[in-house]
């Protein structure tokens, strides 16, 4: 099981002009500024916003920000895959269960939605009764006549049938589907109670089957925090006027301290070399 | 893509301003391909309804003015064929009736043949308004209509017609009659009232 990939009819390499986008998964890593099966509006309002919310005033600063915006970027990826990933574990669980539970379930979805639009066309039609009469209300009701006669599956208008008469047709038929919802929800959750612990396991084994992508884009997750976080300290050191290259040096510093081997040894030598320029 | 359910798909998103999943459901219910969340959002965006839309008022003219335009003034009006439309679209006969649209055949043939076959006293005016919102054949282009023919339920049909051309269409429609006449529960469903 793996993330849903990108179509193939929308050829990358159609799309962006020769540039070979074969390998991208997640696009976590991407450095394109927008990815073909992406919309290129959300990713310049997204710009907007930090250029708007951080005021850069100065270039390292306006390219720490547009920094933020790739990083940002890029988290966002990350978390549509992990949710894509997630409700398609979640499918795999539903497609291990018996038939007969999925039509019941189908089965309830298409009542309870049944009762939606009854009850929004009947809203609209009460809220048109309130401001100009019956005769408004009336009017919405003929228009509306042919999708409640779809749901209620008999003739809700003609007949000399007053507006109240049809409302009172249409309130009945609301209370009886509205029952049957209930009776097949009560009868869903029974169905399930005994196999919840199955529906547990099998989605658990689903996303166990691709545990190593989700391993992955936790791992991705966890460095672009860290990333966003560098780059926030260096925006701040920026703004207390210190410059620009002594800001990179100090932050490569800690990177290697906190990542590089022999990380004492080399953090001694750091703030030695910090307590001399400070010195100096 | 356009659809030749256009206006019905008008109908749901901008009159009864029904949600996604509820145009889906009726669309299933009505025997319509499925539209995925793209297509729904290409919908609702080519509605472009004027600002303060309101369909029932009469007043105010550039919703009347885009009622007349998308030719959905009937159906806020509530007219007797619009509903009958409906029922049509609902009853047995409308697969015969979309094989004679699509071999080209006009509403008032296609009304005396459905009355010579004993398939309902659909009139003239049902059937030029099923035409015009479920089945707008005439106005679509080649490749959707190819495409579309891929998605619908009835598609291998329409197909076959498109491959065996207009004369096919009477015998098609009449066979499907036959069929439909030993159907235990057509002789249930709504058929036409005068």
């Amino acid at each position: 099981m793996g993330l849903p990939a990108l179509k193939l009819e929308e050829s990358p390499l159609v799309l962006h002009g020769g540039r070979a986008l074969n390998a991208v998964k997640r696009g976590a890593y991407a450095r394109s500024p927008c990815l073909p099966h992406e919309d290129p509006a959300e990713w310049d309002a997204l710009r907007r916003e930090f250029e708007d919310s951080f005021q850069p005033a100065s270039a390292p600063e306006r390219a720490v920000v547009d920094e933020l915006v790739d990083l940002e970027r890029r988290r966002r990826r990350v978390q549509r895959a992990e949710q894509a990933l997630v409700a398609q574990a979640a499918t795999e669980a539903w497609r291990r269960f018996p038939e007969a539970l999925l039509r019941l379930n189908a089965e309830v979805n298409r009542q309870r939605t049944d009762t939606a639009i009854i009850l929004k066309l009947v809203e609209i039609m009460a809220k048109a009764q309130d401001a100009g009469g019956d005769d408004a209300a009336s009017a919405r009701l003929r228009c509306f006549a042919p999708i409640l006669e779809g749901v209620v599956g008999r003739p809700v208008t003609g007949d000399g049938r007053s507006y109240e008469d049809s409302l009172a047709q249409i309130g009945d038929v609301f209370c009886a589907r509205d029952s049957a919802l209930q009776q097949s929800q009560d009868l869903l959750a029974r169905s399930t109670t005994g196999s919840q612990t199955e529906i547990e396991a099998a989605r658990a084994e689903a996303v166990l089957l691709d545990d190593k992508a989700l391993k992955r884009l936790r791992q991705e997750q966890v460095t672009l925090a860290r990333a966003t976080e560098r780059q926030l300290r260096m925006l701040d050191q920026l703004r207390k006027d210190v410059s620009y290259e002594r800001v990179v040096v100090a932050e490569r510093e800690i990177h290697r301290t906190k990542t590089g081997p022999m990380n004492g040894r080399r953090a001694i030598v750091a703030g030695a070399a910090a307590d001399e320029e400070d010195a100096a | 893509m356009t659809w030749p359910h256009g206006r019905y798909l008008d109908y749901l998103t901008g009159i009864a301003t029904l949600d996604d999943v509820e145009v889906r459901h009726m669309l299933d219910r009505d025997g319509f391909p499925p539209m995925d969340d793209a297509d729904l959002v290409r919908v609702r965006y080519l509605l472009d309804q004027p600002p303060d839309f309101d369909a029932f008022d009469e007043g105010h003219a550039a919703s009347q003015a885009w009622l007349r335009q998308r030719g959905l003034q009937g159906v806020v009006r509530g007219d007797a064929s619009v509903l009958q439309a409906f029922r049509l679209l609902r009853s047995p006969s409308r697969l015969p009736v979309e094989v004679l649209l699509l071999g080209g055949m006009t509403s008032a043939s296609i009304a005396e043949f459905l009355a010579r076959n004993r398939a309902g006293t659909w009139s003239e005016n049902t059937i030029g308004r099923f035409a015009s919102m479920f089945f707008a054949v005439d106005e679509m282009a080649g490749d959707d209509l190819i495409e579309y023919d891929r998605q619908a339920p009835n598609g291998e049909v329409y197909k076959e017609l498109l491959a065996r051309g207009p004369d096919a269409a009477v015998e098609l429609a009449e066979r499907l009659l036959q069929r439909t006449a030993t159907w235990p529960w057509a002789k249930a469903m709504p058929t036409a009232t005068p």
